[in-house]
């Protein structure tokens, strides 16, 4: 009994051990294209943080989970992730999350400050001609015209039992009051000095808050195009039941805003509206129907109808998305408001990616992406005269933004930019992993050592993975092997390993890899090859120059590009004749029906 | 050992500088500047991450418990850098307004999560309980409102 006790005490520490966090080093492999050197990141717990090079030359911290994170460089860029591990005690994990979230609130901060002063300029700069264009997030989603259908009925009379049969007019000859009154003191000239745009930004508001209550008072419906249908059958009664509980929590937090006496409050109940008369529709059909979460410039990738690869992979998708959807309503929301609020736009997002893949299949010519998760928030410009102002304080506070924006743009550039050595996902890991902690005593006590990105001259990630790997007290290296690696080695374990690499290891043969013009022309995988890689790197470079010649005597039919695609063939296969690989080829899609699915 | 590695790091070095290359792959759509990467075959990308399907309910909702922690660390990074700053409570309701939007919260004024974390930041940014009520950023109508709430997430630290 007594060795009982002492096994529960000693069972019972360990199981509020204070080293309950646990902290891994990412290492991802080269392969052509982006990241050709490698990557790295810092996971904690389901997040990943890690550097990444945008398009428009900015260097940007991210912050994603780590199926997304593996999904993207594990699965589509077929390259393996190896993950350097050690346990760190709670509230160093804590502080080391919390120092990594502050600088994304910093940098997001930074960019929301440069969007608001651009909204700013471009409001500004239309008063010139008498006109404030002011853009509503949310106003897109309604047929101003058509005010004949039952749901926007609906709508009000619930309003109107909630918050009074005069509430929406008096709130509506109040802001039309309260617009005529800044109008006013725009107009005589009443306002300080260099407190224009806080005055346009009032008109802006206000205008907003006009638009939702003139929605809601005149009934106006949604647009047809508004509305989205992943699915055409009838829902159960359950899901029934759980989209009215939906609904009250929508309706609620429309209340709410209708209550607010927040400024920004207009597009706010635009869309809470949106989605009410969403639900009403919904409910009255009992067809699950949602708002279009796609903002207007989200990117369009073009539709292949004869593409069986494609085909297949959406018909696929669709299967996934429809049973996804059909769990979230079963299983309803529950708990706290946020949670239904998240809840709730995961199934928005959901059906709209369902209904997207129905309509780019039935329409045939393109697909709306994006990888975030999305708020339905469609803008329309509303235009409002102004009066005429004087030039002078127009000029003046043009010339404000123009500096203010001119100082911001110089500095987001420096402080968001790359430098292939001295500020890359190395470095900038390094730099904020380190300034976690106060000193350099207290990163090597819970690390396990220091490690300088200057001084220790760390830039490359394989470097800086092996320095992690044999400097911080590492307990465990997990090893996440490419797509295709992995399908090697299952298929090893099966049969002769000699028989697999005869028919896998070439992109003849192959049967788990199709050629794919952005991996430049090869013939041998060396990724999973010790001493033989030079001489197959040899055949690669022979058979990308033998592309190259046919290449080029294809020339004027076309074009520069396998040319082009054959010398990055031949530069992609240098590597491989000194025992060093890069390419190991990718995938456009990822294998949905393999894996943790199941159709 | 060490001398090998030496030279595969120079090698890659060489093939980055050869190459021109940035460090990552960027798929996703940028929020900060609603730019977003050129690559076309995203698809995956797109798609995938809203198919994850488990028979256990108890998988939606630790998939919203660590949409509400992502939630909680965003306001809390947010009130830390405001007491960096000099930003006033306007450029802070309009980042806390944005960053609720992005989980699908729009009436932040009555979400006791967003008070919780500003309260937990400011005690662990060092501020006293006392000081709560001066502090620049709060300044607002709907934050002082609040200010039980924020001071409930102090104390909760």
């Amino acid at each position: 009994m007594k060795y009982f006790l002492q096994v529960c005490v000693l069972l019972l520490c360990l199981s509020g051990s204070a080293y309950a966090g646990y902290l891994e080093i990412l290492y991802v492999d080269a392969n052509v294209g982006a990241a050709a050197g490698g990557h790295v990141g810092l996971k904690l717990d389901d997040d990943v943080f890690h550097y990444q090079f945008y398009p428009d030359e900015r260097f940007l911290l991210v912050r994603e989970s780590w199926e997304p994170f593996k999904l993207v460089y594990n699965r589509l860029r077929n390259r393996t992730i190896y993950a350097a591990g050690w346990s760190v005690p709670d509230d160093v994990s804590a502080r080391i999350r919390s120092h990594f979230t502050a600088a994304l609130a910093s940098q997001n901060n930074d960019f929301s400050r440069y969007r608001f002063l651009l909204e700013q300029k471009q409001m500004l700069a239309g008063l010139d001609s008498g006109l404030l264009e002011v853009s509503v997030r949310g106003l897109g989603f309604f047929e101003v015209a058509e005010k004949t259908s039952a749901p926007p009925k609906i709508l009000r009379s619930r309003i109107v039992a909630a918050l009074g049969q005069d509430y929406l007019s008096e709130k509506r000859e109040a802001i039309a009051a309260g617009l005529q009154n800044v109008l006013a003191t725009l107009h005589e000239g009443r306002h300080e000095a260099g407190k224009l745009i806080e005055i346009v930004r009032r008109i802006s508001d206000l205008r907003k808050k006009q638009a939702a209550y003139d929605i809601l008072n005149d009934g106006a419906g949604l647009l047809s195009s508004a509305r989205v249908v992943g699915m055409d059958e009838k829902l159960s009664q359950q899901a029934l039941d759980n989209l009215n509980h939906a609904f009250s929590r929508r309706f609620q937090v429309l209340v709410r805003l209708l209550n607010s006496e927040r400024s920004d409050a207009g597009e706010a109940i635009l869309i809470e509206a949106a989605r009410c008369l969403a639900l009403i529709e919904s409910l009255r059909s009992k067809t699950l129907i949602t708002l279009d979460p796609y903002s207007e410039d989200a990117v369009e990738k073009p539709f292949d109808p004869e593409n069986p690869e494609m085909q297949h992979y959406l018909h696929t998708l669709s299967g996934l998305l429809k049973r996804r959807c059909l769990l979230l309503l079963d299983s309803g929301a529950n708990g706290t408001g946020a949670a239904r609020d998240y809840h709730y736009l995961q199934l928005e997002n959901v059906n709209g990616r369902l209904a997207e893949i129905g309509r780019a299949v039935s329409e045939g010519q393109w697909i709306r992406l994006s990888p975030e998760m999305m708020m339905p928030g469609r803008k329309r410009t509303l235009r409002t005269g102004v009066p005429p102002l004087e030039k002078n304080a127009l000029d003046s506070a043009l010339f404000s933004i123009d500096q203010d924006l001119s100082a911001l743009e110089q500095n987001l550039a420096e402080k968001y930019r790359y430098a292939l050595i001295a500020r890359n996902c190395v470095t900038e890991l390094l730099k904020n992993l380190n300034s976690s902690f106060s000193n350099k005593e207290a990163a090597e006590k819970f690390l396990g050592g220091w490690i300088d990105p200057i001084k220790d001259r760390v830039a490359v990630p394989h470097d800086f993975f092996y320095k992690a790997s044999v400097s911080y007290r590492i307990e465990q290296v997990t090893r996440y092997p490419s797509r295709r690696l992995m399908q090697v080695e299952a298929m090893q374990a099966k049969s002769s390993a000699a028989a697999v690499w005869l028919r896998e290891g070439n992109t003849v043969s192959t049967t788990l890899y199709k050629r794919r013009i952005e991996d430049s022309p090869f013939l041998f995988f060396t990724d999973d090859v010790g001493w033989p890689r030079p001489i197959l790197g040899l055949a690669n470079l022979l058979w990308s120059a033998g592309h190259g010649l046919a290449g080029i005597v294809r020339l004027p039919v076309e074009g520069m590009d396998p040319v082009r695609q054959a010398a990055r063939g031949m530069f992609y296969s240098l590597p491989e004749l000194v025992f060093f690989n890069i390419r190991k080829g990718t995938y456009l899609y990822d294998t949905v029906y393999q894996g943790g699915h199941e159709l | 050992m060490r001398a090998g590695m030496v030279i595969k790091g120079s090698l890659l070095l060489g093939c980055l500088f050869l190459a021109g290359s940035g460090c990552s792959i960027s798929y996703s759509v940028d929020q900060s500047s609603d730019s977003i990467s050129q690559s076309l075959d995203s698809i995956s990308a797109s798609f995938d991450s809203f198919t994850s399907i488990s028979t256990s309910s108890g998988s939606e909702k630790k998939d919203v418990e660590a949409a509400l922690q992502r939630f909680t660390d965003d306001v809390k990074g947010l009130t830390r850098i405001f007491l960096d700053n000099a930003q006033g409570p306007d450029d802070f309701e309009r980042q806390l307004a944005n960053i609720a939007r992005d989980y699908g919260i729009l009436d932040w004024e009555h979400e006791p999560l967003a008070f919780a974390a500003i309260g937990s930041s400011l005690r662990e940014c060092g501020v006293a309980e006392e000081d709560i009520t001066n502090v620049a950023f709060l300044q607002s109508a709907a934050l002082k409102q609040n200010h039980e709430r924020i001071v409930e997430g102090f104390e909760k630290v």
